[in-house]
């Protein structure tokens, strides 16, 4: 389906809420969707989550203005000198091993979408650039067929990810060690902890799901990562909301 | 088209050409893109292919005139090339993580090609010449043996 066709699409299925009615943090998955996945609670136990009306798209125009650019993902993360050093609109390639945890190793790798359909992609590496980078952060956002199918493509990637715990994985010459997934109190966000076996640098994997956009971020950094792609994730939510009327 | 090729074709004439002699020791790793669905690189497989990527590296730096060198460092810049040991300088592959030190990496192979760096006195293969000239044989006598039937099941990786 084309872009327009889709905007098209969307439009005629739009649900206008009143602007008081948005909530401020979106909704990214009810917790019934999330309540059978194997993953750990970050804190505290999970809250009920209200049945709000979800917002709808009414026609992006790109999936890539979804996407943060280099100087708000540095405003961010308190990393000033970040640069875009890569961007596209298709799905990564390169595997890692265990191959059946390349997904969880890698943000918007092709081989963690081969359950479904994806209809557009976008993409981006940001990092300050250099043989010895401090901090990077790929963000992607993937378009599926449906709200049905980004919320059941979310239930399975957290479950390859709790597959994936604690294993090490290795790919591009390093190895990294994976902690269970987590999902954040509000249901809407999975993470997963990654750490390089020399213990010197950290990644956070976060997925999340807007309508049928699927977040797919992942943030390295020398220091502590935890929290980083979570806030990134629910930045381009929110640039979604933004953007839906 | 394959790394390999693409140094043949480029390199063939130039003589002793270390990785004409011995492709699979400059382009053979990386297994992330090249074993399709087996699941990439063991640690141990990483491992040996950091050890064959200095080896590599080493060999290019003692034995090609720089002229070549430079061929080489425009043949992968051109090619958009992010595999292999190109001009002494390792490519790190294409995983996204990998990115800002490929554009690192490529961008010595630009000072390269263009005739600003020398790749023997660059910084970057300081310590690897350092330690060619300790070791009591010289490094270019260190390169893999030609090819026989045990060679052949040595794997090839990643290297970073």
């Amino acid at each position: 389906m084309s872009i327009t066709a889709r905007q098209n699409k969307a439009r005629a299925l739009v649900v206008r809420h009143p602007a008081h009615a948005r909530p401020t943090v979106v909704r990214l998955a009810t917790a019934s969707v999330l309540a059978g996945m194997a993953v750990a609670a970050s804190a505290g136990t999970a809250a009920a989550t209200p049945a709000a009306p979800l917002p709808t798209f009414t026609g992006t125009t790109s999936l890539q203005a979804l996407l943060l650019d280099d100087r708000e993902v540095g405003s961010m993360l308190g990393a000033p000198n970040l640069d875009e050093v890569r961007s596209g609109n298709k799905l990564l390639g390169g595997s890692a091993r265990p191959s059946q945890c390349t997904g969880a190793y890698a943000a918007a790798s092709a081989a963690a979408y081969a359950d479904v359909d994806p209809q557009e992609v976008a993409f981006k590496v940001i990092s300050d650039d250099g043989s010895r980078p401090n901090v990077i952060v790929t963000e992607g956002v993937v378009q599926l067929d449906s709200k049905r199918e980004a919320l059941a493509h979310m239930t399975a990637t957290a479950d390859a990810w709790a597959d994936c715990k604690g294993l090490t994985v290795t790919a591009g010459g390093e190895s990294w060690v994976l902690d269970a997934p987590r999902v954040n109190d509000a249901h809407t966000i999975v993470t997963l902890g990654q750490t390089s076996v020399d213990g010197s640098r950290t990644c956070e994997r976060a997925i999340a799901t807007y309508r049928d956009i699927f977040i797919d971020v992942l943030s390295c950094s020398t220091g502590r990562a935890e929290g980083q792609a979570v806030k990134i994730t629910q930045a381009i939510a929110d640039n979604a909301d933004a953007q839906s009327v | 088209m394959h790394s390999n090729t693409i140094a043949t074709d480029t390199l063939s004439g130039t003589g002793a050409a270390p990785c004409s002699a011995d492709p699979d020791l400059f382009f053979g790793g990386h297994t992330e893109r090249e074993d399709g669905d087996m699941g990439g690189p063991t640690l141990e497989v990483m491992q040996r292919a950091a050890r064959l990527s200095e080896t590599a590296r080493t060999a290019c730096l003692l034995r090609c005139p720089l002229a070549q060198q430079r061929r080489c460092a425009k043949e992968a810049l051109n090619q958009e090339i992010a595999y292999g040991v190109w001009a002494g300088v390792q490519l790190p592959g294409d995983l996204a993580r990998k990115v800002p030190v490929l554009n690192a990496q490529r961008e010595i192979l630009r000072g390269i090609a263009e005739g600003k760096i020398d790749p023997r006195t660059h910084p970057s293969n300081a310590a690897l010449l350092r330690a060619a000239s300790d070791e009591t044989v010289p490094a270019v006598a260190q390169l893999r043996p030609t090819r026989n039937p045990s060679s052949q099941a040595l794997p090839t990786a990643a290297t970073a």
